[in-house]
């Protein structure tokens, strides 16, 4: 354990936080190229309504990239943050992405390594024990849970003024806030994305069974067979 | 970071995202509304047509091809008080005198692109004079 934090801690930033910052990198590179494309779309749609074309730094601050947006990002917190929680309580017995089926549940606090459990290495709140292990303990799934309904308001701010500046733009009354959260519009929006989330989730704990891929951690090893559930098998 | 820091930093994020999102009021647009309602009342159709949008004065006329400046004086309307102001984005709908008049906001200040319009439930105004 000491051998490899040793080893850790000597490796470069970069290489150190590849994974982050390799899928940051992507982010920001699909972001800009999102505002470039929703530009020209949004441009395209005030040409036919009569509107006039808008520059890219004023598209990047209105509500139609702005829903756009978060309507992504709701449903990719809202993913992790149920896939995190469901997977303490459900198992998928030969999949990698889920517990053995006597682990179900929030397990021991010798196993969590939580209060007088904990390693002298281990982080203060769950050194701590009480309410602070137990926020902590759920921090993750917590932080998701807040970003996910964080971006899913987001959504409805935004995607009501953009609904609303439609609306306006085809001599329609904009709605309120009430309004668009029971909106079609809205809903359609929402669970476009969601269903694509679990059926991802779905496929990925599915497919973990039978399917591999050699060095990563979200697959078994290569060689492991099919009804063992968890990486360690 | 943290996890706490950076739900709190993609929290900033979005709230600045969202700065734009909101309702505004702009009295540039009401003042294009009721100088467009004064226009037509005290019949100056040059006038009241200078103040609609290109795609609205072209249709002014309609299929006979009457000049935007005489038919633009059939729209009837009645005050010039403003009650009610809409804006999102660079749309707005004011409600003006007897009148509902939309607008766009164009490269030179706020247009009307639809005047005498009447309120029908489920389906969009009905305007008397529309791009």
């Amino acid at each position: 354990m000491s051998k490899r934090r040793s080893a850790d801690e000597k490796l470069p930033f970069i290489k150190a936080n590849g994974l982050t910052l390799f899928f940051l990198g992507l982010l920001v590179l699909s972001l800009v190229g999102q505002s470039f494309a929703g530009l020209a779309d949004f441009n395209h749609q005030q040409l036919a309504d009569g509107g006039n074309q808008i520059s890219w730094l004023r598209y990047i601050t209105s509500a139609a990239f702005s829903v756009d947006v978060a309507e992504n990002w709701q449903s990719e917190f809202m993913q992790f943050s149920f896939y995190i929680v469901a997977t303490v309580w459900l198992i998928q017995v030969g999949s990698s992405e889920s517990k053995q089926p006597d682990e179900v549940g929030v397990e021991s606090d010798r196993k969590q390594k939580v209060g007088r459990y904990a390693d002298p290495n281990s982080p203060r709140p769950a050194r701590a024990g009480g309410l602070r292990a137990y926020l902590y303990g759920r921090s993750l799934g917590l932080v998701m849970g807040v970003l996910f309904i964080g971006s899913w308001t987001a959504q409805s701010i935004a995607g009501r003024a953009a609904y609303n500046h439609d609306q306006l733009s085809q001599y329609e009354n904009p709605v309120s806030w009430g309004g668009y959260v029971t909106s079609a519009d809205f809903w359609n929006r929402t669970l476009q994305n969601w269903q694509s989330e679990f059926l991802a989730v779905a496929c990925m704990a599915a497919f973990a069974i039978y399917l591999r891929y050699r060095g990563s951690p979200e697959s078994k090893v290569v060689g492991a067979p099919h009804d063992a559930t968890g990486l360690d098998s | 970071m943290t996890a706490g820091r950076v739900g709190i930093v993609a929290l900033v994020c979005i709230a600045l995202a969202l700065s734009g999102c909101s309702a505004t009021s702009d009295s540039a647009a009401d003042d294009a509304a009721t100088q467009f309602v004064r226009a037509v009342e005290q019949r100056d159709g040059d006038l009241a047509c200078s103040l609609l949008t290109p795609a609205a004065a072209d249709s002014a006329g309609g299929v006979a091809g009457t000049p935007c400046a005489q038919a633009v004086l059939k729209l009837r309307v009645e005050g010039s008080d403003v009650s009610h102001t809409e804006v999102w984005g660079d749309a707005a709908m004011i409600r003006v005198g007897s009148d509902t008049v939309f607008l766009r906001r164009m490269g030179d200040g706020w247009r009307v692109s639809a005047a005498g319009c009447t309120y029908r439930p489920d389906r969009p105004y009905a305007c008397d004079l529309e791009a």
